[in-house]
């Protein structure tokens, strides 16, 4: 059974078929209570639809407000990628440079590791006052490699370095300066070399 | 077909003549604002629609065939760009991000100046976003712009006998609401 509103519905739309529509436009002039509830229909109907007061200024600022907006889009489409190329490009770089910082760093660590995993403690000890640490980060991957020093032994090594070198190569070697020596007169190094010689050092 | 005035409108802003498009916005942008504003149903959002509807002719107006009428190819525009705002904002809802907070600071600067017209329109407003999309839609199109099913058809691309039975459905739905009031 279709309801009132329905009926009222499909006749405004002209969605009932010729026999229907004549048949509620006869009811339509007959029943008051028909004819009331199609105007209670039509009111609400018209209620959505009326018109309003609007703010004119609004409407007014419409154009300039786009026209805003268009030249701001225009500067923006002009300056993106300046604006984000500049920061990517920094970031590319400093990303470039750290890897390349890090690979280098990785290399050296890499290489000593591997060449102190060769050797025992007492090689790595020969090593390490044999062939001279050139630098203090040298001295601390041997000593992390080490894992045990012994100070006895340490002056043991020293002392036999010393005593199987010649005392030409000694003086003249990294462990004394020569610069050092000529600060002395010949008199002077006789008798260093004297006491040297006297406590079996030389 | 265009009308004529308008065709010379078009024709004279695309020889450069801006006066020309300021002309053809002031005859169309209270139909733009009213259906971005029944559709996306506040002042802020259809105030953006409104907006970038104007943005869209100024770039695009180039492209216009004179095939069809000018209204119903901003229809068209307004309609996209209403859905759009609401597809982007059911996104947003999904994930928190509903700019609930900026529209009601935009409701401040309603277009209404009008107690009583704020309040029917609000009523209205309630009741078309009790309505699924494509009934609201050939609701809005039909009740309010006064549209033949034919126009809404090309603007929408749904059928006539779809148009037909979505408003019945709209119309009926809006009628029980009422009623419930």
């Amino acid at each position: 059974m279709m309801n009132n509103n329905d009926l009222f519905i499909k006749y405004e739309q002209g969605l009932l078929n010729e026999i229907d529509k004549a048949k509620f436009e006869r009811e339509l002039e007959t029943s008051v209570e028909l004819k009331n509830d199609f105007s209670l229909y039509k009111a609400k109907i018209n209620f959505l639809s009326k018109g309003v007061e609007v703010n004119e200024q609004y409407l007014t600022n419409l154009i300039p407000n786009a026209r805003n907006r268009i030249k701001k889009e225009k500067t923006f489409t002009l300056f993106p990628k300046i604006v984000y190329g500049i920061p990517v490009l920094i970031l590319l770089i400093i990303l470039t440079f750290s890897l390349i910082e890090k690979n280098n760093n990785k290399f050296e660590y890499n290489f000593d590791e591997w060449f102190t995993s060769f050797l025992n403690d007492e090689e790595i000890m020969e090593n390490l006052f044999i062939n001279v640490l050139s630098t203090e980060d040298d001295f601390l991957l041997v000593e992390n490699n080490f894992t045990e020093i012994n100070e006895d032994e340490l002056d043991d090594l020293l002392f036999n370095e010393i005593k199987n070198s010649s005392s030409e190569n000694y003086l003249n070697n990294d462990i004394v300066d020569e610069e050092f020596i000529q600060q002395f007169s010949p008199e002077q190094l006789d008798e260093v070399y004297s006491v040297l010689i006297n406590k079996n050092i030389l | 077909m265009v009308d004529k005035n308008e065709n010379e409108l078009i024709k004279e802003f695309l020889r450069g003549n801006e006066i020309a498009f300021n002309e053809l916005v002031r005859t169309h942008q209270k139909t733009i604002y009213w259906h971005a504003r029944r559709m996306v149903g506040n002042h802020f959002d259809a105030d953006e629609v409104t907006q970038q509807v104007i943005i869209v002719l100024f770039k695009k107006l180039k492209n216009f065939k004179f095939e069809s009428s000018l209204s119903t190819w901003i229809y068209k525009i307004t309609q996209s760009r209403s859905l759009n705002l609401l597809r982007q904002k059911k996104v947003k809802r999904f994930f928190n991000m509903d700019d609930s907070i900026l529209q009601k600071l935009g409701a401040k600067e309603d277009i209404l100046t009008n107690f009583e017209d704020k309040e029917r329109i609000g009523k209205v407003q309630k009741l078309l976003e009790q309505l699924p999309i494509k009934q609201k839609e050939v609701f809005v199109f039909r009740q309010f712009e006064q549209l033949s099913y034919k126009e809404i058809s090309e603007i929408t691309g749904t059928s006539i006998g779809g148009l037909k039975a979505n408003y019945f459905h709209a119309a009926k739905r809006i009628m029980e609401m009422m009623n419930d009031e």
